[in-house]
């Protein structure tokens, strides 16, 4: 058989609820999962950078539910919960988002690189990027990366825990490579939780 | 580590993603304590919701009336002399339907059968129609017999 390209993950329009199953399923959302969704949501956005370009957290959720109810996302009701549908809507808009921001910036500096006489590549944002954005963009990341570590500094686990997702580990593999107890961990999570408050870069700031 | 090979910015975005995914395997009974612990007005994420989904049901409805304003904007544009008082654009148009039956019956919806029957705020633009009409054929017209 002929392959078409990529295998669609789109869920198909019978398995869709339906606008109306949406509505319901918003009046539906326990008091742990509203919550759940506007922590998950605050994070995210602090974690999408200057890519965040000025939205909060609630940008965000209007965001996947705007999609879910429009039909751009849809929530197969039969295989996952509602709110996991937006956990999973918010995450991908903000990774797109986040890639998307990146591929423009980068596309921007390609667009002013030529050739020179000599045929070298030839990039006029080189210097000026090294003279004010990049190193500023770098220089407010260091910077808040110091902030975290001089708080997890003070709490064992919670270093060793910030060390796993700043090299890419999930909570899971974390717990695992650490072989400490889910209780230790949720401790320690928790310890972080309330030590670090996710907050979303604002323009001008 | 060297400053040099340390790419601050994915780092954060990890550590906020690894966050994140905490909160999402979060169970409901810790979200319970963590609520206890600091209460989070739950009801106004249920508001944005249902706000959310308000918006994109009115949103074609706001799309349509921007529409009709642009268009209305539109016709207002033309060069077109119209009386000011509702009396005068209405006697205008009887004259011009008078004269081209024709025409003026195609620009009726089904819901106003007679042109008496128009709303106020649905006669100047009317008006503009039937005049953009009869411009129109008078233009066609004289194509076909420049003489």
């Amino acid at each position: 058989m002929k392959r078409t390209g990529k295998a669609s993950r789109r869920i198909p329009e019978e398995k869709a609820a339906t606008q109306d199953e949406i509505v319901a399923a918003v009046e539906g959302l326990t008091q742990q999962e509203l919550s759940r969704l506007k922590g998950f949501a605050k994070w995210r956005v602090a974690g999408m950078g200057r890519a965040a370009q000025g939205q909060d957290w609630e940008d965000l959720l209007r965001k996947a539910i705007a999609a879910t109810y429009g039909g751009t996302r849809r929530w197969n009701k039969d295989a996952i919960r509602f709110w996991q549908h937006l956990l999973g809507a918010m995450r991908s808009i903000s990774s797109h988002e986040r890639d998307q921001f990146d591929e423009k910036e980068a596309r921007l500096e390609s667009d002013l690189m030529y050739s020179s006489a000599d045929g070298d590549e030839v990039n006029p944002l080189a210097t000026i990027e090294s003279l004010s954005a990049s190193p500023q963009r770098i220089l407010e990341a260091k910077e808040k990366v110091e902030e975290i570590e001089a708080i997890a500094n003070k709490n064992s686990l919670a270093w060793l825990i910030w060390d796993g997702f700043r090299s890419g580990m999930n909570g899971p593999e974390i717990r695992d490579a650490l072989c400490v107890s889910q209780k230790d961990y949720d401790t320690a999570m928790k310890w972080l939780r309330r030590k670090i408050r996710p907050r979303a870069r604002k323009d001008g700031e | 580590m060297a400053d040099k090979i340390r790419d601050y910015e994915q780092e954060l975005t990890r550590f906020m993603n690894g966050m994140a995914e905490a909160v999402a395997d979060m169970s409901d009974e810790e979200m319970k304590q963590e609520l206890a612990e600091g209460p989070v007005d739950s009801e106004q994420v249920r508001k944005l919701l249902r706000d959310a989904i308000k918006e994109c049901q009115q949103r074609p409805l706001v799309e349509a009336q921007k529409r009709y304003e642009e268009h209305v904007a539109a016709l207002g544009s033309d060069d077109f002399e119209v009386p000011g008082g509702l009396d005068e654009q209405r006697e205008m148009i009887s004259s011009i339907l008078a004269s081209n039956p024709q025409i003026g019956a195609g620009l009726l919806t089904s819901q106003y059968r007679d042109f008496t029957e128009l709303p106020d705020e649905d006669v100047e633009s009317y008006l503009r129609q039937l005049m953009k009409l009869i411009e129109a054929q008078r233009a066609a017209v004289d194509e076909k017999d420049p003489n």
